[in-house]
């Protein structure tokens, strides 16, 4: 019987496993105490007894899911902020590398290069600009008791401002991309593309790792809503 | 006592019972029943929902230690930040008990007949 609460309550927190088995660890050993503590010592009707004292495996899952959710937010709230840094450091040192080895990036200039050289700089800033915003909001929220409408719209902001942040940002590096390959165009591939190469691939796995992060928050953020819609 | 009344004042509740040392969930539990004479009975379920909230509010920290029956325990302890936080709530707390004790003395007194 405790082992098919358990597995309930370790179900429902399926789409955070370390939570699931900290949660299932920790239930696990509190309804051992409380049934070693009945008079009754081992009887079904203790663990029984145990299980109701304890309360409703989908309910208590979803206390714990909307915890897993403020942490889940907290920690893409910080990715946002390295994975921009990143991307700026890359893209500072690619213009450091243009510098040192062929002179001055802002020399060759073309009409198309200015354009995108401007879409990437405005993206970039509007990213860090969200980004910044984003994560003030999503730190000064304290983790509610109880999901209601209010902090279901809040949820929502706290998504559409990361996305925005992410989908500026992925702006900004397609932007980069595609200056780099305008560079690299009239260039043989040789060691010294290895600079720009290698920090836009820094920059595309930057955001890769953002969108899966996104991604998961999102998911996640769904199932703890579910948790509390049962 | 009323659920949702606890409920209100369930963080406070969990730092006080933390605040004499380190304990893992079932000691809080049975703290917290102790020490209010059972009138503090709160569904189990929902003491460790709030032991992980307060952890991530940095008031609680928590690492496993292995009881004397081998099985894993969680133990928690309050923080410096946690300490300071049931200072603050504790005097709220006693301010607001005092004023209330004044409120209901003086409405005791008035329906006394003359």
């Amino acid at each position: 019987m405790i082992s098919e609460y358990l597995e309930r309550l370790s179900a429902a927190l399926s789409f955070d496993r370390a939570l699931a088995r900290r949660v299932r660890q920790e239930v696990e050993d509190h309804l051992q105490q409380v049934i070693a503590a009945d008079p009754s010592n081992g009887s079904i009707a203790a663990e029984q007894r145990a299980i109701a004292e304890f309360g409703d495996a989908q309910a208590i899952a979803a206390q714990f899911a909307m915890i897993s959710v403020a942490e889940q937010m907290k920690k893409l709230g910080t990715a946002l902020i390295l994975v921009i840094a990143g991307v700026f450091v890359a893209m500072k040192g690619r213009v450091a590398w243009y510098a040192i080895t062929g002179g001055d990036p802002g020399h060759d200039m073309t009409p198309i290069t200015r354009i995108v050289g401007s879409i990437d700089r405005y993206s970039f800033w509007l990213s860090v600009l969200i980004a910044t915003v984003s994560f003030a909001y999503v730190m000064g929220r304290p983790i509610p008791t109880l999901v209601d409408a209010r902090y279901r719209k809040q949820l929502r902001c706290m998504l559409v401002s990361c996305l925005a942040a992410i989908t500026s940002l992925f702006l900004s590096v397609i932007s980069d991309g595609v200056l780099t390959a305008i560079r690299l165009m009239g260039a043989e591939l040789c060691s010294w593309s290895l600079v720009p190469i290698g920090t836009m691939a820094i920059e595309i796995a930057c955001v890769g790792t953002l969108v899966f992060h996104l991604w998961m928050t999102r998911w996640r953020t769904v199932s703890a809503v579910s948790l509390h819609a049962h | 006592m009323e659920g949702e009344m606890l409920k209100g004042h369930l963080d406070m509740i969990v730092l006080a019972a933390l605040a004499a040392g380190p304990a893992h969930g079932y000691a809080v539990i049975e703290k917290i029943k102790r020490s209010s004479k059972q009138a503090f009975d709160l569904p189990e379920g929902t003491i460790y929902p709030a032991l992980h909230r307060l952890e991530q509010a940095g008031l609680l920290s928590s690492r496993w230690v292995t009881a004397e029956s081998g099985r894993r325990r969680r133990v928690y302890a309050l923080t410096r930040r946690g300490e300071q936080a049931f200072a603050g709530h504790r005097a709220v707390w006693q301010q607001f008990s005092d004023a209330m004790g004044g409120l209901l003395a003086s409405a005791r007194q008035r329906r006394r007949p003359a």
